[in-house]
């Protein structure tokens, strides 16, 4: 029998790892017709003519459609319930963001032709018979250059392309702080754009039923549910229960995944008009230039001290990149998580504000962290930063303002509330663990190998299962069959977490189920009536917290139909290792044997929300090697002690960790998109150029854990999915600029490529 | 991809008619640049001639002071080779370098050196060495083969059949690779020959090319001290994403001198 804590095997590795996995397009069955995009060459242009004859006339298609044919149709927008106001005080423009550009283009990219054959090939040889006039204009495709006077208009209804401006905190106390402060320290930081490549690139097959007027789509998602909302009322326009989504096996999803697509609505409705089902899958390429697009931040921080190096008060201004559309989730990671500025420690004050900023690229949307990254990223390089300034050492800074468990619960100035940690127990263990006191033995190695070496520790704290203004909550259903056994149908997300795993120890620990006798449904919307999905670290806390709730509603039911079966007094029914009792008898019956006498009684559906977000937190240390003379930087250990509160299965929570250390040492040393400022055109545009982490540019990852229970779920879980990322953005940074100081390197932005990095040292040497 | 006529030749003979007789043909070897190239639409042959089932284009030999190499031996074979390993360790080592395990077991020496990527490393082992390329029509010097960006000095429709690799005294290679792709952004290629020093770059320009002055300043004194102040001109150097000229530049001297330090 698992128990909550065992470190389980994945129950979904064997079918996974052996090929026997069932993804998007593992359900074709070759009588499908096939979409293809033709898509704008041009960062910024206007439409003036598209013309489709020849296309329409080539062998197998069965439909070529346009914006036209969409709004004479009347098919919605994708639209965004961010309620953020422009720096004048007025509601935001929202740019039309059709399934197909309107009048103008505006990333290179941007979807503009659907073409419907019967194959795929078929269907791109149609493609290039469409011609579609431009008139390009110059674009624009970074946001600080947006903000310039004078720089190319993305929207004519958003002047200066400044979309929205948000803020949070207290702007007067903060800055009053400020003035009278004995030091500030200042910090101007650019924090790139990257894009999650999935193995299994966005792909949609999508049916329509003309007997039933019945609408079917299966595509890779996290949220499976809102999807289906979106597209129903938003979009099409039709009857959420005339829609069904399958989601089914997800090849990564990474946040990228949480957002709907034109794609998934175009496969739909073009299904009704060429009665066909019709598939659609991205190409790399395409996936490089369309799927929404992670963080690309310029943040100017300032955090101000006192003569003893106490933290009195943070603030910043931020600059969000959020492309030409605004997704439903475009403004989201931006704004959402920047409480994350005041880390783990006592601030007094504090004020953020953030601009959203328009620019001729692909949407930005959640991705790994959503924000929480990069608030991280800003406090703990501040606070690198001012230790050195200080003259003092970067670790006694940190520990001298990091609260301490006494302090908690504790409200901080951006409106986050800590419910419980140890922050002090943490550092220790993660300085322990690592070995940091070492280090001098192993950077004397490295100078005589002509290396640099640098060392750099980082506290990351960040919100799970949030957001903060208000935490959803999860669906959960239980059902017996008739033979006893236990399907749960989850509304969360199964996208390669091991959820599944986890929901099989949580009920074999409370209920005595065995695991072989459960099973776990998600991701099918007539399956599972309701749900929320998987997101932001919320797994764990939301829908683990369904699950708890409805096996304690199957124990009391239990109760009831227990006594009736063993003749006994329901006020003597004991629940205890899977059976129910009569007290002080030797009479019982199983939970398994109740549930199959009583033919679905037991059953049930829960909709639970945690108490509230929680606040998992971690001390990241790391070392990289430095080669000057090429600049070649290797990262050589990484070690993490990290509290997720309980640990439901540590070796998915190390698999979790492992997963999120990648991404963020990815994005630090060799992931960015770039695009051409003058063209637009998407610079990084296949793995030739976007440089995807290899398993030898890591070494192994040391992962301890501290944990500290919170009582805001009756797990006392505190989510995983998100904190190895949020803790390696900036301790690689922090390490490599530890290496590069005595060179009299004071600043290095990411992506810390080989020739970024020779180039910075080069600069110091003259 | 645009729909193409596969054709499997039997023999070079039969590769060099069927070339003819097409109308717009491409010699398929290992495809590790065509199929990626095939796949975008950014070529459309009429035909393609794979070459894989001609026996006599593939294997390795050691005799008489040099290794040969046919034109469809994959990297792989060469880079696990005993008798590479053993006469010419450097040449191993850097087909073991190619690319990635999947590219090493598909590419071939014979497409690669016929394409003449810029950022390629066969070329510097080929000129580095002092190779002769063997064609269907005749036999090419290495320091004549490699014309310029993607270009050769093979005909139309001419086949390399060998590779024939003089075996040095001494030879290494050292390679800066593109972080993303692990194309050679700079390979220096190092070898001391019976005919002198040669040190061949790839990566760094648009085709494989000598530093005459170090090879000069390698034979008065083989250190890597000797060549540690020559400056390597910008001007004709490839630019890109992940690597300035100014950087390539640099990069040469850096490579040069660790492959000079592994010869010794």
């Amino acid at each position: 029998m698992s128990k909550i804590g065992d470190a389980v095997p994945r129950h979904e590795d064997y079918r996974l790892l052996t090929g026997q996995g069932s993804y998007t397009d593992d359900a074709l069955d070759g009588t499908e017709a096939w979409m293809v995009l033709l898509r704008s060459p041009y960062a910024s242009a206007t439409i003036t003519a598209i013309e489709t004859n020849d296309a329409q006339a080539a062998p197998g298609v069965l439909g070529i459609f346009t914006r036209a044919d969409l709004d004479a149709d009347g098919v919605g927008l994708f639209t965004t319930a961010f309620p953020f106001k422009r720096a004048d005080g007025e509601d935001m423009h929202r740019p039309p963001f059709g399934l197909l550009a309107g009048g103008s283009v505006n990333y290179v990219g941007d979807p503009v032709v659907a073409v419907i054959a019967e194959t795929r090939l078929q269907a791109e040889d149609a493609a290039e018979l469409v011609v579609v006039d431009y008139d390009d204009r110059a674009p624009v495709t970074d946001a600080v250059n947006a903000l310039e006077p004078g720089a190319p208009q993305v929207w004519p209804e958003v002047p200066g392309n400044a979309a929205f401006l948000v803020e949070r905190g207290d702007k007067e106390a903060t800055d009053a702080v400020f003035e009278n402060a004995p030091h500030v320290t200042a910090l101007d930081l650019r924090i790139t754009r990257v894009t999650a490549n999935p193995i299994e690139p966005r792909a949609a097959i999508g049916s329509y039923d003309a007997e039933t007027g019945h609408f079917v789509l299966r595509t890779g998602t996290q949220t499976p549910h809102r999807l289906l909302a979106t597209l129903s009322d938003d979009i099409l326009h039709i009857t959420p229960e005339t829609l069904r989504v399958i989601s089914p096996d997800v090849g990564g999803a990474f946040g990228m995944k949480n957002s709907p697509y034109p794609e998934y609505a175009l496969v739909l409705w073009a299904s009704q008009k060429v009665r066909r089902v019709v598939a659609w899958r991205s190409s790399r390429i395409e996936a490089m230039q369309s799927d929404f697009q992670g963080r690309d931040n310029v943040i100017h921080g300032e955090l101000a001290l006192d003569a003893d190096g106490r933290f009195l008060a943070v603030r910043a201004k931020s600059i969000g990149n959020l492309g030409a559309y605004l997704g439903p989730l475009t403004p989201h990671p931006s704004t959402a998580n920047v409480g994350g500025m005041i880390g783990p420690y006592s601030i007094g004050a504090a004020h953020v504000e953030v601009t959203g900023v328009h620019t001729n690229t692909p949407p930005t949307a959640p991705y790994r962290g959503a924000g929480r990254p990069e608030a991280t990223y800003v406090i703990e390089r501040l606070v690198d930063q001012a230790a050195c300034e200080l003259d003092m050492d970067a670790v006694d800074l940190r520990r001298c303002n990091l609260l301490t468990p006494d302090q908690l619960p504790h409200q901080t100035p951006m409106g986050m509330v800590y419910d419980c940690g140890d922050f002090p127990c943490v550092l220790a263990q993660g300085l322990d663990e690592s070995d940091w006191d070492g280090f001098g033995a192993r950077r004397k190695q490295s100078e005589a190998n002509g290396l640099l070496r640098g060392r750099g520790m980082a506290y990351s704290i960040e919100i799970a299962g949030g957001p903060q203004s208000g935490h959803m909550p999860e669906s959960m259903g239980i059902q017996f069959d008739a033979g006893g056994n236990v399907h749960v149908l989850a509304g969360s997300m199964e996208i390669g977490t091991g959820h599944a795993t986890a929901y099989k120890q949580i009920l074999s620990d409370q209920l005595g189920l065995k695991a072989e006798r459960i099973s776990v449904i998600c991701g099918d919307t007539r399956l599972v009536a309701q749900g929320t999905g998987s997101f932001g670290s919320r797994t764990m806390i939301a829908a683990g917290t369904a699950v708890v709730r409805a096996g304690e509603r199957i124990i009391e039911k239990g109760k009831a139909l227990a006594a009736d079966a063993l003749e006994a007094a329901e006020i003597d029914m004991e629940f205890s290792g899977g059976a129910f009792r009569v007290v002080g008898t030797d009479k019982a019956i199983s939970l398994h044997d109740l549930a199959a006498q009583n033919d679905g009684a037991l059953s049930i559906n829960v909709t639970e929300k945690a108490e509230g977000p929680t606040y998992p937190n971690g001390c990241h240390v790391c070392e990289v090697e430095i080669d000057p003379d090429t600049g070649v930087t290797l990262l050589d250990r990484y070690c993490v002690v990290d509290d997720v509160g309980t640990v439901i299965n540590p070796m998915i929570v190390k698999g979790q960790m492992h997963g999120g250390i990648a991404q963020g040492v990815g994005q630090v040393l060799m992931e960015y998109i770039k695009f051409d400022d003058d063209s637009g055109q998407l610079v990084t545009g296949s793995f030739l150029d976007y440089c995807m982490p290899r398993a030898n540019d890591f070494p192994l990852f040391d992962v301890g854990s501290c944990p500290v229970p919170t009582a805001m779920n009756p797990l006392g879980a505190k989510g995983a999915g998100e904190a190895g990322t949020v803790g390696a953005l900036p301790v690689v940074v922090i390490a490599t600029l530890d290496a590069l100081r005595p060179y009299g390197v004071k600043h290095i932005d990411m992506p810390l490529t080989p020739e970024r990095v020779w180039q910075t040292l080069q600069i110091n040497k003259s | 991809m645009y729909a193409f006529e596969y054709r499997k030749a039997a023999s070079t003979e039969d590769a060099e008619s069927g070339f003819t007789a097409a109308d717009d043909a491409s010699f398929l070897a290992g495809g590790m640049t065509i199929l990626p190239t095939l796949k975008q639409r950014l070529a459309q042959p009429s035909d393609l001639i794979d070459l894989s089932g001609i026996e006599s284009l593939s294997g390795i030999s050691v005799e008489g002071g040099t290794v040969t190499i046919g034109a469809m031996t994959c990297h792989a074979d060469v880079a696990a080779s005993a008798d590479v390993q053993s006469a010419i360790p450097a040449l191993a080592a850097l087909a073991n370098l190619i690319g990635d395990p999947q590219v090493r077991n598909r590419g071939t020496i014979g497409g690669s050196i016929a394409n003449n990527d810029p950022a390629a490393d066969y070329p510097g082992a080929v000129v580095g060495l002092n190779a002769t390329v063997h064609t269907t029509k005749r036999e090419i010097a290495a320091d004549d083969f490699f014309i310029g960006l993607f270009e050769t000095a093979l005909d139309e429709g001419e086949l390399i059949t060998k590779v024939v690799f003089p075996v040095p005294e001494k030879a290494a290679y050292r390679k800066f690779p593109n972080p993303a792709s692990r194309y050679a952004i700079v390979g220096a290629f190092v070898a001391k020959t019976s005919d002198g020093i040669r040190v061949a770059i790839t990566g760094a320009g648009p085709t494989v090319f000598r530093v005459t002055e170090m090879e000069a300043d390698l034979s008065e004194s083989f250190s890597a001290d000797a060549i540690k102040d020559i400056a390597i001109p910008q001007d004709d150097l490839n630019s890109d994403l992940h690597a300035s000229a100014e950087y390539r530049a640099h990069l040469i001297g850096v490579m040069a001198s660790r492959a000079v330090g592994d010869c010794s």
